[in-house]
């Protein structure tokens, strides 16, 4: 288990403005040059939840089939006592690895788990 | 060299151009309309990945829907360009550019709204400077006028080409450089957006146009009592060339002439035989008048159209107003 891993999700599962502004960033990354801050506003949690949902739900089949279907979410996530380590779990099984975004994958789960996205797509998966 | 009433009425119509870009009903940044059909250029980073909604407000205060358009856009390193498209016609826009290392040095003054999210920071800033490089990566730099978050979008004008030659991107942390910020360029979008080179072109006659009208204005605006009031001499050499008009000899033809001025100044010129004394009072009470004294000296052209005396006229009113 990586312990940097388990620090930075349970300072997310604490901070839900880490959580979405190290999603945010990690999704639309700063100016490649170092000396230099971009000058846009930085948007509000909620803004960042508003755009959370837009990447959930274009990325909703590539979710579904990924962590439902083929990690049997529905079956296995009760066998973990905390979401710590439900997030650890499918970071461990490559799940973030495989994550349509190219980076803050350990932030994109951790906002799937804590805001239980994955509870409600893969309920309705299991009904289909 | 651009007096500065003209430069003014220019920073209010490129104002009119520059917009505040909201995404999920915050405020971002700063962006600008380059087309009539509701193109709107701004940073790319402005708007991000999976924007929810993005939603252009005027300094009118109209709220406009927009669509990120991802095929024209720019997500690279050195180019940050979002391409935006509302579905409503717009008056107010401006033509893009490119300069190169020749303008180093060259007059620039970017628009947008530094802080534009923070109480009291709401209206528009015009920042005036020079263009102090080119960068290796194609940014143009420049100091004391991309001020802070809330600006990256915003236009950056060229008085020498008068053209938008860039989007303001970012700044340099104070440690690095003090007060000073990058622009990004167009010469990438015009080879990814290759109709934009003919949509721009169109764009570029009719800023020409506006442009030529607000010269004009100048005119109308300094044939105006504040200002004879301040320049007794030009007041002076004016009213000599109209009465050396062929028309403002005759009591008469003045009389017909006054007859077709708007009513409201027709009525307080009083009728006097003597011609200097009359075209001084005539003078007077047209300048009064917002366009008043144009007004008159068109009234005049209906008469001595064509005569040396009325070139004159025109010539000192193009040299000296």
């Amino acid at each position: 288990m990586d312990q940097e891993q388990q620090t930075l999700i349970k300072a997310y599962l604490s901070d839900e403005s880490k959580l979405y502004q190290d999603w945010y960033h990690g999704l639309n990354p700063q100016t490649p040059d170092p000396s230099t801050v971009p000058f846009a506003s930085l948007p509000s949690v909620g803004a960042v939840k508003q755009r959370f949902q837009k990447w959930v739900e274009k990325n909703h089949a590539w979710l579904k089939q990924k962590i439902c279907v083929e990690w049997g979410y529905s079956r296995k996530h009760e066998k973990f006592q905390t979401q710590e380590m439900l997030i650890l779990a499918l970071t461990a099984d490559g799940l973030t690895a495989a994550l349509p975004i190219p980076s803050a994958t350990l932030a994109a789960m951790s906002i799937l788990v804590a805001e239980r996205h994955l509870d409600k797509m893969c309920t309705e998966c299991a009904k289909e | 060299m651009l007096d500065e009433g003209l430069k003014k009425r220019i920073h209010n119509e490129m104002a009119n151009a520059t917009v505040k870009i909201l995404v999920a009903d915050e405020f971002q940044g700063s962006g600008v309309f380059i087309t009539q059909d509701g193109y709107v250029l701004t940073a790319y980073h402005c708007i991000g990945e999976y924007p929810p909604t993005i939603t252009i407000e005027t300094r009118f205060g109209e709220k406009f829907n927009a669509e990120l358009d991802e095929a024209k856009s720019l997500k690279h390193a050195n180019y940050d360009i979002a391409v935006l498209k509302i579905s409503e016609q717009v008056e107010h826009y401006l033509p893009l550019g490119t300069i190169s290392t020749q303008n180093v040095t060259d007059d620039v003054v970017a628009m947008g709204y530094p802080a534009g999210d923070k109480p009291g920071h709401d209206k528009i800033g015009f920042f005036f400077s020079k263009i102090s490089q080119i960068r290796a990566d194609n940014k143009i730099q420049i100091p004391d006028a991309i001020k802070g978050r809330g600006q990256s979008g915003g236009p950056v004008y060229h008085y020498a080409t008068k053209r938008v030659i860039g989007l303001a991107t970012e700044g340099y942390h104070q440690e690095v450089i003090m007060d000073t910020g990058l622009a990004t360029r167009f010469d990438v979008l015009f080879e990814k957006w290759p109709a934009l080179e003919i949509i721009n072109h169109k764009v570029v006659q009719v800023w020409e146009k506006r442009l030529l009208a607000l010269s004009v204005t100048k005119n109308e605006e300094r044939l105006s009592r504040q200002f004879f009031s301040q320049n007794p001499q030009a007041k002076r050499e004016l009213i000599n060339a109209i009465l050396a008009c062929p028309s403002m000899k005759d009591s008469h033809q003045r009389q017909t002439i006054i007859q077709q001025l708007p009513s409201q100044m027709a009525e307080n010129i009083p009728s006097l035989p003597q011609a200097r004394t009359h075209v001084i009072n005539i003078v007077d009470t047209c300048s009064n008048f917002s366009g008043g004294l144009k007004e008159f000296i068109e009234a005049i052209r209906s008469f001595d159209d064509g005569t040396e005396q009325m070139q004159v006229v025109d010539a000192l009113i193009e040299t000296k107003f």
